[in-house]
């Protein structure tokens, strides 16, 4: 039965931190993460004053109704008690699959402990080890349920000592994952262990749990789980659920080895905030001080269709209030709490203010994304510096199956791209098309999959490889001429280095960087001073436009003309119309026409595609390919196979290192040979290999694949399969 | 062998020479894109030619490309029809140059230019005209415009702006009207700051000069936004001082809505405004810097320096008043200078 507190009940019990805990659930697909945190929520969840009068009537139809949100809602907050003390449990959203995008990461600062679900019968799975480990990196403290008992004795007929022999199997397995991935001074302390009360076994579906404690206080055993389920007598499993409820034997391993915030905070910030722990605002972290400045950082974005955007996150430091003023840290701009929220349940409640430890929800801060730091003071170091616009190296074209759906993808598309800023959509203006880019083959699965989820059909297209034009050479300068031949641009062309490319990609240079401060990081990384001083234009996919014009008149008023040239080559090269990485383009020189009629937009920003195409096509022009990097763990047996299939796939295998009884192997292997990568991994080694990808580099496509790659790209984009020659855009005199 | 042959600014333009010439022409082509040719000299144009001939209209892509048309006239006799005359469009210039280097004979058959007829309408007179200018529809163009005016008027030149003419592609035509062109130099005023646009600028604006609706009307901004001139084409006369004869021709050939003034007479070069803008400054700077030195009781040599300064800037005031601009300006930014490092030494922000 719920149970029913008021928002100052609430606020009494988070007075004392002691009370609180902030915890996540790492399962895989299928394990029962959303059964177990329904259960949860069902059973021991505090309702909230607004709909407690609704709640009365609740019945299990109407949770399942709720499910969905339960499942992509960004905190679930329970209420416990144990040996009569009160506990308020926050419950945050971890996603279970690989990080792609720094989701997992950031769910995890937020938490303090997890509980790792796993089947009974398949025991610790590739994704649920690849998370737990990411949490022991973390120092975030882990906790066993073993789900699905009931499988041990319906399908693999196991008697009670059996099943507990295969249980110990699967508590051992988990403790290798500790031994290997936790810091040696942790190790011991977080191994799992029945009789430390750090495990629990149950049947999230039949909602019956219990761990040592509550087995020895009720009297339940492995016993009772084989009569109920050998029988299949309804009324026996009806039983277990009274003898030994689901969520008090989470809840309680919860309480019990999770620490609360003020506990964690003194050794998880020096891990996980990288600032200078004896200033002012790192004691205060260390100490989780109501009174020391605000610091939260936000781990989810909602948008809530009144409200607007819904930050979500969690306060390491000091008290926020409605009306308070904060420093969006990685957003560099100020945003203003409208309302601090609290969830209660699942359902959002105003609060007014909120201190250290806790979940606040915060209405108002319009630019927020997922991964900033809120701060009370300027210049503080960031939780994460957020990588804006990664690099999305592969696209789908997605479309709603029926046409009257647009709208609704089009919402879908930008609630995922709010939460995921490294998903990128665009309209493919030729062909309408809507078009979806990420990190890889799975991040877009993922993705769709979250579509999918909205209940909406669509359909998708086969991934394609975004590339990448660069030059490798100098060039120029060139000369073209506008439509009307009254203008002429000159232009030169060289290699930006890589050290500038990745100024531009962590947002240290960006377009509205002081001219001054970008002059000075540019002379510091080798420009000459009037280099430095005549950035005109900084692409964030890595290019920069030089104006190195010197006394032309009219020139102020064509920049903007000549800007939409710029704008117009980097995102279609002049070998497959890809987007550009790489290029410095230098206005050398401009002679313009005398009246603004004959050197408007329609004049110059040809002109100036022009002198780029041809200045970049004699500039020895490469493809880029994306290459991703891979780690793969295996038994030391399959180390051959898998270096076999690497090289097979154009792919190198870079380092092995032994942990354990598992080799770790880092390798490297191009986007484009990844589609089947799966299917190839798991025949060839039997499904022994575990791996994760990640976008690595970028690379020069080898010359020999290069020609057919160009034709065929050219040719799907429907252009003349020969790239063009830089005759066609330089002119002559 | 190419014809480039003006069909002048009148409707009913009889085309004596012309009309024999495009006879013989195996291609004819249009263009109605730097400018428009009525509909009813097309019709006249048809018929005198009979139904036989073949009239192309084409783009200003094809004119400005101008490969087919150079083809063709390496063996054919090719003839290209615009408005006005030909040769005041730079791009059948740009064109005819390059026939030449491909030894291609040109033959050009001028016409009256709407440019010329213009001024002559506005009985201002040709040898006191300035740089011609057009005013588009695009923002940053009103930079250009103002410019020109200002540098002309600073040469006692008068101004014509041309403005935007555009044919879309659905063939729709879009003239830039004479009101906008008023905002967008009352608004190019605000952003430059020269002081010489305002309510009390005399224009001169003449609409579809050539036709017989043909309009001029000549008065202060004040009373000249708002009318409605009706359809294009339009130009603006920003005039300088005019000459008695000019005054006598606008009283007579426009429509007048306030007497003629002049616009010269708030004109200030750059150097006056530089001068006006600057002195105030440096004087007060150099106040402020002498309570420094006095209340930190500072060395005389500073008090020197100072002094320096202040001679500096007084001679750069003599110089204005003596119309020596150069020296004015070099005076006075010497002295700007002086005080400039004399605020780093003192330290005062």
């Amino acid at each position: 039965m719920p149970k029913f507190k008021s928002t100052q009940d609430i606020l009494r019990i988070i007075g004392n931190k002691d009370q609180i805990r902030n915890f996540g659930v790492i399962a895989h697909v299928d394990h029962g993460k959303t059964t177990m945190s329904d259960s949860l929520l069902a059973a021991s969840g505090i309702i909230s004053p607004s709909v407690a009068g609704q709640a009365l009537a609740l019945d299990s139809m109407k949770l399942e109704q709720n499910r969905q949100m339960t499942i992509r809602g960004a905190n679930v907050t329970l209420y416990y008690e144990i040996g009569g003390k009160e506990y308020v449990i926050n419950m945050i959203d971890t996603p279970g699959h690989i990080d792609f995008t720094g989701r997992v990461t950031r769910a995890l600062r937020a938490i303090d402990g997890v509980v790792v679900v796993s089947d009974s019968v398949e025991g610790i799975m590739t994704q649920t080890e690849t998370v737990t480990r990411q949490a022991l990196e973390e120092r975030v403290r882990p906790v066993l349920y073993i789900n699905k008992i009931d499988r041990l004795v319906k399908e693999l007929r196991l008697d009670a000592p059996a099943m507990q022999k295969w249980l110990s199997n699967i508590i051992a397995e988990f403790n290798k994952l500790v031994d290997i991935y936790a810091e040696p001074e942790l190790k011991e302390k977080w191994k799992v262990s029945i009789q430390g009360n750090s495990v629990a076994f149950g049947s999230a579906k039949d909602r019956w749990g219990f761990n040592y404690n509550i087995a020895q206080k009720n009297g339940v055993g492995f016993k009772d789980v084989y009569d109920a389920y050998n029988s299949d007598d309804q009324a026996l499993i009806k039983s277990l659920s009274e003898k030994a409820p689901l969520h008090e034997a989470v809840l309680g391993m919860v309480v019990q080895h999770h620490p609360p915030p003020h506990v964690a905070q003194r050794y998880r910030i020096p891990k996980i905030w990288p600032g200078d722990l004896d200033s002012d605002i790192g004691k205060s972290l260390v100490s989780c001080d109501d009174k020391g400045p605000i610091l939260m950082m936000v781990t989810t974005i909602n948008v809530d269709p009144q409200a607007g955007r819904i930050a979500t996150g969690r306060l390491f430091s000091g008290t926020i209030k409605d009306g308070d003023e904060v420093y969006l840290i990685d957003g560099k701009r100020m945003g203003k709490v409208q309302s601090v929220n609290i969830y209660m349940g699942n359902t959002r409640e105003v609060v007014n203010m909120l201190p250290a430890g806790n979940i606040p929800a915060l209405l108002g801060i319009d630019h927020a994304i997922a991964g900033e730091t809120f701060s009370s003071v300027k210049n503080v170091p960031a939780f994460e510096s957020i990588k804006y616009v990664s690099e999305p190296v592969v696209t789908i074209a997605i479309e709603p199956k029926h046409p009257k759906d647009l709208p609704k993808l089009v919402e879908a598309l930008r609630r995922i791209t709010v939460e995921d800023p490294n998903l990128i959509v665009k309209i493919n203006e030729e062909t309408g098309e809507t078009l979806l880019s990420g990190m890889g083959v799975l991040h877009l699965e993922i993705a769709t999959s979250l579509i999918l989820e909205t209940g909406l059909e669509i359909t998708t297209t086969q991934p394609l490889i975004n590339y990448r034009e660069t030059i490798r050479n100098s060039a120029g300068p060139i000369m073209s001429k506008s439509p009307n031949k009254h203008n002429k641009i000159f232009m030169r062309i060289e290699p930006l280095s890589e050290e500038i490319i990745e100024l531009i990609k962590n947002g240290q240079i960006h377009e509205d960087l002081d001219k001054k401060q970008m002059a000075k990081l540019l002379r510091e990384k080798g420009w000459s001073a009037d280099e430095a001083k005549s950035v005109a234009a900084v692409d964030v996919s890595g290019n920069i436009l030089l104006d190195q014009t010197k006394g032309v008149q009219f020139i102020q008023e064509s920049m903007d003309s000549i800007r939409s040239g710029f704008d117009d080559v980097i995102h279609s090269g002049p070998l497959a119309h890809e987007t550009l990485r790489g290029v410095k383009f230098v206005l050398h020189h401009f002679v313009p026409h005398e009246d603004p009629a004959h050197r408007g937009l329609a004049q110059l920003m040809p002109a100036t595609r022009r002198a780029m195409l041809g200045s970049m096509l004699l500039a020895d022009p490469a493809l880029l390919e994306p290459i991703l990097g891979m780690e793969i763990k295996c038994p030391q047996e399959q180390i051959g196979t898998v270096a076999g299939i690497l090289s097979g796939k154009r792919g190198k295998l870079l380092n092995v290192e032994q942990k354990g009884v598992i080799s770790i192997i880092q390798g490297e292997v191009p986007a484009s040979e990844t589609f089947d990568l799966s299917e190839v991994m798991r025949g060839g080694t039997a499904g022994k290999a575990l791996w994760n990808t990640y976008f690595k580099t970028w690379q020069v496509v080898p010359q020999s694949i290069f020609k057919t790659l160009v034709n065929d790209t050219r040719k799907r984009k429907g252009l003349n399969p020969e790239p063009p020659t830089s005759d066609e855009f330089v002119d002559k005199e | 062998m190419l014809y480039l042959i003006g069909a002048g600014i009148y409707d009913n333009f009889e085309m004596c020479d012309s009309v024999s010439i495009l006879k013989d022409c195996d291609r004819i082509y249009i263009e109605r894109f730097t400018s428009p040719i009525s509909d009813h000299f097309i019709q006249i144009l048809k018929s005198t030619l009979g139904s036989g001939k073949k009239i192309e209209f084409v783009k200003r892509w094809f004119v400005e490309d101008g490969r087919q048309i150079l083809d063709e006239s390496k063996t054919l006799n090719v003839g290209l029809v615009s408005y006005g005359d030909p040769t005041m469009a730079t791009t059948f210039t740009e064109l005819r140059i390059r026939a030449i280097k491909n030894d291609i004979v040109v033959k050009v058959i001028h016409a009256a230019s709407g440019i010329t007829s213009l001024v002559g309408e506005s009985g201002l007179q040709i040898y006191k005209m300035g740089k011609i200018v057009t005013m588009m529809e695009e923002r940053q163009s009103a930079i250009s415009v103002y410019t020109t005016i200002f540098n002309n008027l600073n040469l006692n030149c008068h101004t014509v702006i041309l403005t935007e003419y555009r044919q879309d592609e659905n063939e729709s035509v879009f003239f830039l009207k004479p009101n906008d062109v008023i905002s967008k130099l009352l608004d190019a005023e605000k952003d430059i700051k020269y002081e010489f646009v305002s309510e009390d600028s005399f224009l001169i604006i003449l609409s579809r000069i050539g036709t017989d609706s043909q309009r001029i009307v000549s008065g202060k901004i004040r009373s000249l936004f708002g009318i409605d001139y009706g359809n294009g084409p339009h130009a603006i006369i920003f005039p300088s001082k005019l000459h008695f004869t000019e005054e006598d021709a606008v009283l007579n050939l426009t429509e007048i809505l306030d007497a003629p003034s002049d616009n010269t007479v708030v004109i200030k070069s750059i150097s006056e405004h530089m001068i006006n803008r600057y002195e105030p400054m440096i004087r007060n700077e150099i106040k402020q810097i002498r309570e420094s030195i006095i209340s930190k009781k500072k060395e005389n040599i500073q008090l020197e320096m100072l002094e320096n300064a202040e001679l500096y800037l007084d001679d750069a005031i003599q110089f204005f008043r003596q119309g020596k601009k150069e020296l004015a300006v070099l005076s006075i930014g010497y002295a700007d200078g002086l005080v400039d490092s004399m605020k780093q030494m003192l330290e005062i922000e």
